[in-house]
């Protein structure tokens, strides 16, 4: 196990130029947007609350006046208005007011506004009476002390597969694992240890891989074991390549409800760039077919398309086929690790911006097609909900994931890694240092980023394997995956402007 | 902050700045009311996904 603070896997295919736009400042648009530069800097608290010297507007005078934090500038044509992401309604407002929200974002507001236009921006929610971060603990203190609880157990059945997908990050490190497999007696270790805490009782178990279905009899078997042993409750939940379909794979399925969740990287194309057998052969048909086996058995699988080279420049297209499959859902997974690909990024599809705007051309086709994007799905949970989430991702206090060999750890990415994991013998062990102590300060509140983001209470938050790799810390979120939520959020406050539907079901 | 001749207004620490004027604001989208996860499933067309990275 690595301690906290050691770097990552070295990357073998850089993306940085995608995702660090701007070091070493943090680059997002947010920055652009009017965060000062004293709300901009990089560096690591250790815990919540943020020391004070370090926040924005926490040592502001109780009695003064302050911008809305979570007040979001955004100009449609030649309006502007403001999206209140905290009380979640959207305000047109004039030039000069759309230009200080993006100067002074939750700072003092100037001593030259008049009595009379602070009572209206008082009353409007545009200035409030508490500083920054004032603001940012009232939003979040629900949250804040809601009771811990796991909710998420990541069951990695193996670290085998009938596919040989280069960039899988949960096969890169197959050197560091002496037990390819998960063993039942190791999976009964892992789940007893997820039970012996505070649990949800409809927490999600998730088998994962390698190819999970590969390994049906030891799904059985552990669901068997939590339902007798520890709840009946629970979603279990599959995430497959689609390729394995048999008789004895389908009577699985029929025995329990799971989420399935297909990985295709879009048609024919785009998908056999990286995702063949061991012979290198195609496995697009197959994974059609298993789509449509598992539609047959009344299954309504959600497909993950991993975005790349391999398929940017082509998204809207790739997206359009996998969208006539009629999935139950999508989700555009934007650039971890692509390791072994050869060709360069050029042109266009250099520009980070470009990633950005293929995403919500799809978006838009995903609210053609009434069928959700996944991520955009979180913020509109966020924002319907009005309860904001405080951590960026579920290894942040609610999930354990575990490994073969009994490693258990947060992040089924990190123990798939051979990074912040455990033996499930050594958990809890005062002795031992714990692989989840590092997540526990990961939170919004601790990210300078997060807590001085106007759209921190809607934003569905990023991926710490990313932020690891790329920084060596968990703690900020990556400048791509900023930009990516802003752009949501933009479309977010388009769609409530035009009252359009923002969910995407169909409506009457 | 004291006005100055021009009209403009010069804050404490001298810099000068525009003419105050009326706000123009207005609420387009009023509050939104908090909706329980039935009825954001129904509108969202999916469960919570707590967990997307991994599906």
């Amino acid at each position: 196990m690595l301690a906290v603070g050691q770097k990552g896997r070295t990357m073998t295919r850089d993306l940085s130029h995608l995702l660090l736009t701007n070091p070493p400042g943090c680059g997002c648009s947010a920055a652009d947007r009017g965060a000062s530069g004293r709300t901009h800097q990089h560096a690591y608290p250790g815990a919540w609350p943020v020391p004070e010297e370090d926040v924005p507007g926490a040592s502001g005078d109780p009695g003064g006046l302050y911008w809305n934090l979570f007040a979001y500038p955004v100009a449609v044509d030649t309006r502007h208005y403001a999206f209140l992401t905290d009380v979640r309604s959207v305000l047109a407002v004039d030039e000069a007011t759309f230009r200080d929200l993006k100067d002074a974002r939750g700072g003092e507001v100037a001593a030259a506004i008049s009595p009379d236009r602070l009572e209206r921006l008082l009353a409007l929610g545009l200035v409030r009476r508490e500083p920054a971060r004032w603001q940012f603990e009232k939003v979040f203190a629900g949250q804040a002390q809601a009771r811990q609880e796991n909710k998420l157990l990541h069951l990695i059945t193996s670290y085998t597969c009938n596919l040989t997908c280069s960039y899988c990050f949960m096969l890169a490190d197959l050197g560091s694992h002496e037990k390819p497999l998960l063993s039942f007696e190791d999976a009964k270790k892992g789940i007893d240890l997820y039970f012996s805490s505070p649990y949800a009782p409809d927490s999600v178990v998730h088998f994962y891989g390698g190819e999970p279905l590969l390994h049906p009899q030891l799904i059985d078997d552990c669901l068997m074991y939590i339902h007798e042993r520890h709840c009946d409750t629970v979603l279990p939940k599959i995430i497959t390549n689609g390729t394995l379909h048999s008789p004895r794979v389908l009577s699985l399925l029929r025995k329990y409800h799971f989420g399935l969740s297909v990985s295709m990287d879009g048609d024919k194309q785009a998908h056999d760039v990286y995702r063949v057998d061991h012979r290198g052969r195609s496995t697009f048909a197959k994974t059609v077919a298993g789509i449509r086996a598992f539609q047959d058995i009344g299954y309504d699988p959600k497909v993950l398309i991993t975005v790349g080279e391999h398929n940017i420049r082509r998204l809207p297209e790739v997206v359009s086929f996998v969208l006539s499959l009629r999935p139950h859902a999508i989700a555009l997974n934007f650039p971890r690790e692509l390791p072994n690909s050869g060709a360069g990024l050029d042109g266009e599809a250099s520009d980070a911006a470009f990633w950005i705007d293929q995403y919500e051309r799809c978006l838009d086709l995903c609210f053609e097609q009434h069928i959700p994007e996944l991520y955009f799905a979180d913020m509109l949970f966020a924002y319907l909900s009005g309860e904001p989430v405080l951590s960026p991702c579920a290894a942040c206090g609610s999930q354990v994931s575990v490994g073969p060999g009994a490693q258990v750890g947060p992040c089924q990415a990190f123990v798939a890694a051979g990074m912040f994991s455990q033996p499930a013998e050594q958990y809890g062990q005062p002795t031992v240092e714990s692989p989840f102590a590092p997540w526990q300060n990961v939170s919004k509140a601790t990210s300078r980023k997060c807590s001085s983001c106007p759209i921190s209470p809607i934003c569905g938050g990023d991926c710490s394997f990313d932020r690891y790799n790329r920084t060596g810390s968990l703690l900020e979120p990556l400048p791509f995956h900023c930009d990516l939520r802003l752009r949501m959020a933009d479309h977010l406050t388009r769609r409530l402007i035009a009252g359009q539907p923002t969910g995407f079901a169909a409506v009457g | 902050m004291t006005t100055v001749a021009s009209g403009q207004f010069s804050t404490t620490s001298g810099t000068t700045v525009e003419p105050e004027r009326d706000i123009e604001a207005e609420v387009v989208v009023p509050a939104a009311e908090k909706l329980d996860r039935d009825q954001i499933r129904n509108l969202v067309g999916a469960k919570n996904v707590m967990g997307t990275c991994s599906g």
